[in-house]
């Protein structure tokens, strides 16, 4: 009979609700079709069921023997025992009376017949009867020694079970008076041997239960244990992952059946539950599928998107790998600026072709990054950072990808050319506003910078060949552009300088288009703004009016009035040296080297602007080494214990027969054992003062080697020296070690036929 | 004491600068006027750190300099950052060639060139 409790389930059926779903939205897109859970080893089997059933059994069945075994034989023996206490008990009464004659009178014979009648009985071993005085009257087989003591005999009858004998006395009473005493023993032999008898009966039959028993067992344990241990192994089966096995059911229909029916039903639902998970596993990935490629569309749009803002951006972005080859996508409009370009390219060696030089640059530059000896901060610094193509400007800026390590690095091109246009045209702004400054304060020095700079740019665009000359204008439109704030067009010098200097151009090679653009701009504004103007006219101050309208009224000399109004039309160098002062406060500015003093003293001396135009023209070195060289900087001039303000005399005027004009320093003196250095270095002479004065008046020699914008090239003093030269004038320079120098230019009086001292007291 | 680093430069504002950034960095500073100069001081010092020279000065310049001295196997390990002005790739070829460290583009940074000197000196 099945108990309720283990009737098995109902197997699913198709219509049954499927169970709810175990794997959620978030499983892996990609489901093993198979479940694979871990081989779990089954336990090892020590002591199995048909074994301990066996065991069981056997001791039950060994018990049952043992206990029926022993049970019947020792009844038996006690019922024995009691037959041969009984049978004893009635020999002796039965002697007792019988022989109650033989006592009254002694009568053996009478004694001989009962006793000898008696001992036919096989089991009396002996009996004997004594009188009661103890006399044996007679014995039958043998007795015990104990027996025999008992001769005197008791009040009444009394049986004894003593090992193996019966011992039974009984007093025998005569009618008579006399007394006796009748001893028997039985033996208990056959008791003996009737009890082994049955021990061994009992034992043969246990023996043979025992055997039919454990064989009972082996048989029962036997279907029970295969059918258990078919069902562990279909178990272990299931845990290894195999559903594909069933149970056969054929059988009893007991427990085991039950549990094997049970078994397959959860089998059943296992496979349907599996088969349940794959499915939506495979819907589910199937789900994610789709939807990783609708984001991956989706993406794509968006990196379309960024693609269209990344090509319409006025920047271009080029990934490039530590060999500097193009090593991923590019901005279109890089290909817009500078032509096709492909990955795998040299990216410098793309840009060199749109600005031949800067290849070599970008590569040496590259070279120190990659190789990571100096900082990045500093080697990143050190990269070309902009370069031209045609008209257009390029920004380039390099962002490493990953720090000091990186395994590639962006770089970015940006079109800048507005901006440069835009400071460009700030600057020029500046600079024209400086220059209408100039206009203002002082007309005719301005017009004359205006006259010369077209001069020197019209000679540097034509000099094809004389590189020293070139070198010089340059040098010179530098100085005077600089001093007149024209940055601008200053530093384009600065770097067309730079470019011969450093052998990159030549005469004939220098790229002079920018400097021609940079000027045409100016020039253009300042013809708008000079107009007529820029035709000579004389121009007298009310100062100057008010002394001729004096003179005339108080009636002076006719030589007099004619050298005053002779000066209206030369030029005052008083004016022209305080233009120079203002150059070279200005300079001193931009040199950082704080504010300076400058004292001016040409008292009523004039000369035509034509007799000293070229001298003029190249004083500006003379200023400009002045700020450069004889001033030291703030910190320098407060250990040399100097007033903070350095101070700069300008003077000019007549000594003797000699005009002289001269620029006297506060600075730290020449240097001339360093002249003499670089004279001998030159193989120019170098032995005497007048040596040294020249050679500080060689191109090519500057005692500053900080090339800067203001000074430094050795260029500009050379060309004082040959213009002083070339107009009979001579130069001296006289050094105070520590306290200054003094830079004088000298020409013969009489040479200079415009000169013309006007005594403009003779008017007050 | 801090390291000592020689600066080798004909332009006595440059050398001052220079001084002016590293002492402030904790190293000290010794001189040379130019190439010549600077040879003779790498020479009789033992306990360098590193150099920095310029490329353009009288007498020696920093290349002619950078050739002389790298020969003597004792200053095979010595540091020498070469001061150059922008736009001289031939100019750094030659300097890298003849055992430059590395260069370094005037007008600079003083914290960039006391990084660059830390960088060097620490892998010296």
């Amino acid at each position: 009979m099945m108990s309720p409790d283990l009737q098995p389930s109902p197997m699913p059926t198709p219509s049954a609700p499927p169970p709810p779903p175990l794997v959620e939205a978030e499983v892996e897109p990609r489901v093993a079709p198979a479940p694979a859970p871990a081989a779990v080893a089954p336990p090892r089997v020590t002591l199995g069921i048909r074994h301990k059933l066996i065991g069981l059994m056997v001791a039950a069945v060994f018990l049952i023997v043992g206990a029926v075994a022993s049970y019947f034989p020792a009844r038996q023996i006690g019922e024995l025992r009691s037959g041969l206490r009984d049978r004893a008990a009635v020999y002796a009464k039965l002697g007792s009376q019988q022989l109650r004659s033989a006592v009254a009178f002694s009568d053996k014979e009478t004694a001989r017949e009962v006793l000898g009648a008696l001992a036919k009985d096989p089991l009396i071993d002996g009996m004997a009867l004594y009188s009661d005085k103890g006399e044996l009257l007679h014995r039958e087989g043998q007795l015990s020694a104990l027996a025999q003591k008992t001769s005197a005999g008791f009040a009444e009858q009394r049986v004894y079970y003593l090992p193996g004998r019966v011992l039974a006395t009984a007093p025998v009473k005569s009618l008579e008076g006399p007394r006796g005493t009748l001893v028997l023993e039985l033996s208990t032999r056959s008791a003996t041997e009737a009890r082994n008898r049955l021990i061994r009966a009992a034992l043969l039959v246990g023996l043979l239960a025992l055997a039919a028993g454990t064989f009972a067992s082996w048989l029962i344990a036997r279907s029970l244990a295969e059918r258990v241990e078919r069902v562990a192994r279909a178990a272990t089966a299931v845990a290894r992952g195999d559903l594909e096995n069933s149970l056969s059911e054929a059988g009893p229909s007991d427990e085991i059946g039950v549990l094997t029916h049970g078994f397959n039903a959860m089998v059943g639902q296992l496979r349907t539950l599996i088969a349940h998970i794959q499915q939506s596993a495979k819907e589910e990935s199937a789900r994610l599928e789709r939807l990783v490629q609708a984001r991956t569309a989706e993406l794509d749009s968006r990196n379309k998107d960024l693609r269209l803002v990344l090509d319409n951006v006025e920047q271009g972005f080029v990934t490039i790998d530590r060999n500097a080859a193009v090593s991923g996508e590019h901005s279109r409009i890089v290909e817009s600026w500078l032509g096709p370009l492909a990955k795998g390219d040299s990216l410098w060696a793309y840009l060199d072709k749109s600005s031949p030089g800067i290849g070599e640059n970008l590569d040496v530059g590259w070279t120190e990054i990659v190789e990571g000896v100096m900082p990045l901060a500093l080697t990143l610094v050190q990269m070309p950072s902009a370069m031209r193509v045609g008209d257009r400007y390029l920004r380039l800026q390099y962002q490493p990808i990953g720090g000091e390590d990186f395994e590639s690095c962006l770089v970015v091109l940006s079109d800048v050319t507005a901006t440069v246009a835009r400071e460009r045209s700030e600057q020029e702004g500046k600079d024209l506003l400086a220059l209408t400054s100039r206009l203002v304060d002082d007309r005719s020095g301005f017009v004359e910078f205006v006259s010369e700079t077209r001069n020197l740019l019209l000679r540097i665009s034509s000099n094809k060949s004389d590189l020293k000359l070139l070198k010089r204008d340059l040098h010179t439109l530098k100085g005077n552009t600089a001093i007149y704030g024209m940055a601008a067009l200053s530093a384009v010098c600065h770097e067309l300088e730079a470019h011969l200097e450093n052998g990159t151009s030549d005469a004939a090679t220098l790229d002079r288009a920018r400097l021609g653009e940079q000027w045409s701009h100016t020039d253009a504004k300042l013809r708008q703004l000079m107009g007529d103007r820029q035709r000579r006219q004389i121009e007298i101050d009310e100062a100057q009016h008010r002394a001729l309208l004096t003179a005339i009224k108080k009636g002076v000399g006719e030589a007099s009035l004619s050298r005053m109004v002779e000066s209206f039309a030369l030029e005052s160098l008083e004016q022209r040296l305080t233009r120079f002062g203002e150059q070279l406060a200005a300079t001193a500015q931009r040199l950082e080297k704080g504010d300076v003093e400058i004292v001016v003293s040409a008292p009523d001396t004039y000369v035509s602007r034509e007799q000293l135009a070229d001298f003029w023209g190249v004083f500006s070195h003379v200023i400009r080494n002045a700020a450069a060289h004889g001033l030291e900087s703030s910190e320098g001039r407060a250990r040399a214990g100097k007033p903070s303000k350095a101070r700069f005399d300008l003077r000019a005027g007549i000594r003797g027969e000699r005009f002289y004009v001269e620029l006297e320093d506060s600075g730290p003196g020449v240097d001339w054992d360093r002249v003499r250095q670089l004279a001998e270095e030159r193989g120019l002479p170098s032995r005497t003062q007048a040596d040294l004065t020249n050679a500080l008046f060689v191109d090519g020699i500057s005692t500053e080697t900080n090339v800067s914008e203001i000074a430094g090239r050795g260029v500009g003093l050379s060309a004082v020296r040959a213009t002083c030269e070339r107009t009979n004038g001579t130069i001296e320079v006289v050094s105070k070690p520590g306290k200054g120098a003094v830079f004088r230019f000298c020409w013969p009086a009489r040479e200079l036929k415009s000169l013309t001292l006007v005594d403009w007291s003779e008017a007050s | 004491m801090g390291k000592k680093i020689l600066i080798i430069d004909d332009s006595a504002t440059v050398r001052q600068q220079v001084r002016m950034a590293l002492e402030s960095a904790g190293f000290d500073v010794e001189e040379a006027v130019d190439g010549a100069d600077g040879k003779e001081r790498i020479g009789k010092a033992s306990n360098l750190a590193a150099v920095v020279c310029d490329v353009n000065m009288p007498r020696m310049n920093g290349i002619e300099m950078l050739e002389s001295i790298k020969g003597d196997p004792r200053n095979a390990k010595l540091p020498i950052m070469m001061l150059t002005t922008e736009g001289q790739p031939a100019l750094v070829k030659r300097a890298k060639a003849a055992g430059a460290t590395g260069w370094i583009v005037k007008p600079f940074k003083a914290d960039l060139l006391v990084a660059a000197l830390h960088k060097v000196i620490s892998a010296a």
